[in-house]
């Protein structure tokens, strides 16, 4: 045994690391780079391009946990729903004369209940996919938001509040940093603890992983619940950079939520994937809807160029695999 | 009329597994001819060929005396041969006529373009279930009918073809006792029109009820064949079971300690009735069984996985009511999943993490997982199971033998002391098979008490102090170390009774 | 903590109550169980203590002083061949008449049978002392002459002590284990003796660690089926549990646990 080389890794190989699908996505990160900074005079501009980031990255607060859910071969299509339910709940509360703070706070509970009911249903309902019953409570969510505030709009919120999504500290938005720390306790979270090896483990293989004592519910329904708190967080500062609140807020933003996710390189069978693809995913569309936009290029092309990176990412992912698949041989025939 | 199908020197092979090898077979018309043989032993492969699913390498066959070649189910079909097969296979969704006249539905003659007689299509329905004496309506959903209706729907499907060959694959082995008369007045009924029915099972008890003749399958080889009338069930058991192996298994006898495990009373959702059973330290208890008898069924109810239970279960001389996988654990009781299953590794997970998964504690730090230690922990029950592998292989790339060893490896990890094995040396080679045995063997001397569920019964003699024998949810006989045999364990596993003796 | 004091810490726990955990002496010295394992390991070789499934305990047969005489030919005995003594010891039954051949490997079983009610019946004069102070254990050294620079009795007077016995289980340690060559000791005169007891006993075990396997020695005991049990480790070639299995022999290997 002494022999045996004992490490908590395989040996480092050059052509390993760098045919990981984030090189890719570091590559096509800069590509938009150059090309937008060709396209645009006013693109290369380190200052305005760290600011530019809070316009995209309310969203990113829930790829986080979304990743984790992707991961388990589940979805969750009711996140933009939960946003608009909690969103509207702080609105309405706070022009009730409830304080701000506690109608913030009110809106992460209400987002975290709303997760772990998702969890909670998927778990108890197993004949049931989660894209069903998560389908069902985005519309139930959506709807509970409708009812408060009909076509209303809730707003006013004090001055301190906007702070949360327009302030800056030493020229970083107020927004980066507390992304940079959810995404390293994520991270963490994901890739060094016995929670997420567990995750894995129910990604790739949900009866194995029960039969190993592994309480695979109690994991789901943690997840979901994760997934509805990080929609509390896109919700306050959401609100707050936009000041007001309407039903209908966040609309559409599942799709692009999913969309990082599966670009970051997370396979929706469960089980394969990192964390740092889906928050690479981020920057690479957020910079390309901002590229694009300073030149003016309609949204709808736009829709289709990000649709495309995407049959890229899911197309890649399988020719990977599949080259994988013959080269791996059994290692009794190789000896 | 005498030889109305003849199949002669068939061979099948499965990736280099000789499954059938020159198989002759031989029905008379208006027969009703029982097939049996142990877990496979081939019986299922051969009717598939006459089924048209599968070809055979080698061999021809003939019905009424012509040569015909059924390279496809519907082939099968024109030449009056149906099959039931072993699972049920009904549209839940759809009614009872619409699933028995599923793609030949009877359609209108008055009118030139293919429209359903759905009236007509009823009325024979009716005529058929009435005819069985079957209370069922047409238009239900066959769905909400119970198991065995379900499988009635299925004969009557096969029969409404005018099949003259109806096929049976095991299709008492989840019916009720009066469901299987029921069943054996149909076959009788079916009989009498001249049908001629081949029927597996591996129930014996059956075979006397209702057959004429009997062909008996063991390691793919045809062993005997005759009428049924000149066989009593000894001699079936003895030419299914084959030659004497037992001599070749290490056993170590044991001090046996106290008691660690105590099964009472247990039922569980109308699969297990009444499970008494006892476990002492040291102890290696053999469950037997042929499939379908309810032995995983009474290990995932033992783990946690199946609940709820009737009964109570003791372990360690606590008393549950009721298991979960973590109390299980908790309590040094183990499922070790045959590999062959979704119930066992993590085939895309590396070796080290498909062991530490059991006790992710011991290798973590306040939640923070250390790989180093946990390469150590992997490399060193590696070395100690004598598994040649790397602890950052993929557990897929292992051969099977290994693959059993990881499986057992990261139970030991979570430190069990009653572990349940499935099928622990199924399919592996011969080389990791005496490594099992031997580490069952060290296991056992440690104080740790094993029960092995195993097809093979000259295993079962070898390795165990004593056989629990399961039929049909039931745990039929126990036997003592001393009256344990392969001839035994079969005879009881296939429904024997002592008054058969 | 270096690892010596944590040894010796170890020690003094096993004397002090007989056995120790793993668990808890990893928990007490805040290390990796499989760094206790290790150290359980070393002084395992010391001869300190026998390892057991969760942990191990002491090793009393060290602990009757074992004088100067067997010092000088005392090899280091392996794990390996203390596992195998462990199986045979197994094997044993209350009132048998065994046979242990000369070796280390033999020594170790008859280190294992000492509380048992049996007569051994040996040409070594070190497993005849070993067994010396044991009430229940009735031993026959058979006489001869001493093989030169070993334990071993051979000749004439060993192969007359043999005539009129009958033996139930005979453990026969082996120098050599070969597809072709069979099974092999290193001198003729062994074999002599070794083949009257074969004659004379109603099972025939071979005892013989890993290393045995593939090699040849000088002389023939018989051929690879002449025993219908062996035991050896886990090291085994995977050809001769092969070989064993297909021929009826049953094969006990040793794995160790914690």
């Amino acid at each position: 045994m002494d022999e045996r080389k004992i490490t908590g890794h395989r040996e480092f190989s050059l052509k390993r690391f760098f045919f990981q699908w984030e090189w890719m996505l570091v590559l096509i990160f800069i590509i938009i780079n150059i090309i937008n900074s060709f396209l645009s005079p006013y693109y290369l501009n380190l200052r305005q391009l760290i600011s530019t980031t809070a316009t995209f990255l309310d969203k990113a607060f829930v790829v986080l946990p979304m990743t984790f859910v992707i991961l388990l071969g589940d979805i969750d299509i009711s996140v933009a729903s939960t946003i608009a339910l909690s969103s509207v709940i702080m609105g309405v509360l706070y022009n009730l004369g409830v304080p701000m703070a506690a109608a913030a706070l009110i809106c992460l509970v209400v987002s975290t209940l709303c997760g772990f009911f998702n969890g909670y249903l998927i778990t108890r309902f197993k004949e049931l996919s989660s894209v069903i019953i998560t389908l069902s409570t985005s519309i139930i969510y959506r709807g509970i938001a409708y009812i408060i505030l009909e076509d209303q709009a809730a707003g006013n919120f004090p001055s301190w509040f906007s702070f949360l999504g327009w302030g800056e500290l030493g020229g970083i938005p107020l927004m980066l940093i507390a992304f940079a720390v959810f995404a390293v306790a994520f991270a963490i979270l994901l890739h060094k603890t016995t929670f997420g090896r567990r995750v894995y483990a129910i990604g790739n293989n949900a009866t194995a992983s029960r039969f190993s004592g592994i309480q695979v519910d109690k994991i789901k329904i943690i997840i979901f619940t994760m997934v509805g708190f990080m929609c509390g967080v896109t919700s306050l500062f959401l609100t707050s950079r936009m000041g007001s609140t309407r039903p209908n807020v966040a609309l559409g933003y599942e799709l692009d939520i999913i969309a990082m996710v599966v670009l970051g390189g997370v396979s929706t069978a469960g089980g394969k994937g990192r964390i740092g693809g889906a928050i690479l995913a981020v920057f690479v569309i957020g910079f390309l809807r901002y590229g694009l936009g300073l030149i003016n290029v309609p949204s709808q092309l736009l829709l289709i160029i990000i649709g495309a990176l995407l049959v890229t990412a899911v197309l890649i992912s399988k020719i990977r695999m599949n080259v994988k698949k013959v080269r791996t041989v059994p290692s009794d025939i190789k000896q | 009329m005498a030889g109305y199908l003849e199949m002669r020197n068939i061979t099948k092979k499965f990736s280099g597994n000789v499954v059938l090898d020159n198989v002759n077979f031989s029905v008379d018309k208006g027969q009703v001819h029982a097939l049996i043989g142990e877990n496979g032993s081939g019986k299922t492969t051969l009717m598939n060929i006459l089924a048209g699913l599968y070809t055979p390498d080698k061999g021809e066959i003939f019905i009424n005396g012509e040569k015909v070649t059924i390279d496809s189910p519907i082939k099968a079909q024109n030449l009056g041969i149906s099959m039931i097969h072993q699972e049920l296979r009904v549209f839940p969704d759809l009614t009872v006529a619409e699933n028995i006249f599923i793609k030949r539905e009877p359609l209108k003659k008055a009118v030139p373009l293919p429209v359903i007689d759905w009236v007509e299509a009823y009325r024979e329905t009716e005529r058929y279930l009435k005819c069985f004496n079957l209370n069922i309506n047409p238009r239900v959903p066959v769905g909400y009918l119970s198991y065995g209706q379900q499988r009635f729907v299925e004969i009557i499907k096969a029969i409404s073809c005018k099949a003259d060959l109806l096929i049976m694959d095991e299709t008492t082995s989840a019916l009720t006792e009066k469901e299987i008369q029921m069943l054996f007045e149909t076959i009788r009924e079916i009989k009498k029109l001249g049908v001629t029915v081949i029927y597996i099972t591996h129930r014996l008890g059956e075979v006397k009820q209702i057959a004429d003749a009997v062909t008996v399958l063991r390691d793919g080889k045809v062993v005997c064949s005759s009428n049924a009338d000149k066989m009593n069930m000894n001699e079936i058991v003895q030419v299914m079971a084959g030659r004497k192996i037992e001599d070749r298994y290490p056993k170590i006898k044991v001090k046996m300690g106290g008691e660690v495990l105590r099964v009472q009373n247990l039922n569980y959702e109308g699969i297990l009735h009444n499970i008494n059973l006892d476990l002492r330290k040291g102890e290696i208890l053999g469950i037997a069984g042929l499939s379908g008898a309810g032995r995983k069924t009474l290990a995932k109810v033992l783990f946690g996985i199946n609940t709820p239970f009737d009964g109570t279960i003791t372990i360690n001389g606590k008393k549950f009511n009721s298991i979960t996988t973590r109390t299980a654990m908790n309590n040094g009781l183990c499922y070790v999943a045959g590999t062959g299953t979704e119930e066992s590794l993590i085939k895309q997970l590396s070796v080290a993490r498909n062991i530490t998964i059991t006790n992710l504690k011991r290798v973590s730090r306040a939640g923070l997982l250390m790989p180093a230690m946990e390469a150590e922990f992997a490399a060193d029950y590696l070395e100690r199971l004598e598994i040649s592998a790397e602890h950052d292989d993929i557990a897929d790339t292992l051969s099977g033998g290994k693959q059993k060893k990881v499986a057992l490896a990261k139970w030991l990890f979570n430190n069990a002391r009653i572990l349940i094995m499935d099928e622990p040396t199924a399919g592996i080679d011969i080389g990791s098979k005496v490594d099992i045995y031997n580490i069952i063997n060290e296991l056992v001397l440690s104080g740790a008490s094993v029960i092995m569920i195993s097809s093979d019964f000259a295993e079962l003699s070898g390795m165990c102090d004593r056989v629990a024998v399961m039929y049909n949810g039931e745990i039929i006989k126990i036997l003592n170390k001393d009256e344990i045999s392969s001839e035994k364990i079969l005879f009881y596993a296939a429904g024997g009774s002592e008054r058969d003796l | 903590m270096f690892a010596i004091e944590r040894q010796s810490r170890i020690k003094e726990i096993l004397l002090k109550e007989k056995r120790v955990d793993v668990i808890e002496l990893s928990k007490m010295f805040s290390v990796t169980e499989v760094t206790i394992r290790r150290d359980l390991d070393k002084l395992a070789r010391e001869g300190f203590l026998i390892k057991t499934y969760g942990g191990a305990v002491l090793n009393k047969k060290q602990f009757p002083d074992l004088t100067d005489t067997d010092k000088s030919s005392q090899e280091e005995v392996s794990t390996e061949k203390q596992m195998i003594g462990k199986i045979a010891s197994n094997m044993i039954e209350e009132g048998d008449a065994i046979f242990l051949s000369p070796g280390t490997t033999c020594m170790e079983i008859a280190r294992n049978i000492k509380q048992k009610r049996l007569t051994v019946v040996t040409n070594d004069i070190l497993i005849g002392y070993e067994l010396r102070d044991y009430p229940g254990v009735k031993v026959i050294v058979t006489g001869g002459d001493l093989m030169h620079s070993t334990s071993a009795l051979i000749g004439g007077f060993a192969l007359r002590a043999l005539q009129d016995i009958y033996i139930s289980k005979a453990f026969i340690g082996v120098k050599g284990i070969h597809f072709n060559s069979g099974y092999t000791v290193d001198r003729h005169e062994e074999v002599m003796i070794l083949g009257e007891v074969i004659k004379k006993s109603r099972e025939v075990i071979i005892a013989a660690d890993y290393t045995k396997f593939n090699r040849t020695a000088f002389a023939r005991l018989g051929d690879l089926r002449i025993a219908k049990k062996v035991i050896s480790n886990k090291q085994v070639p995977s050809e001769y549990k092969q070989f064993y299995f297909e021929n009826n022999i049953k094969l006990y290997t040793t794995f160790e646990f914690e």
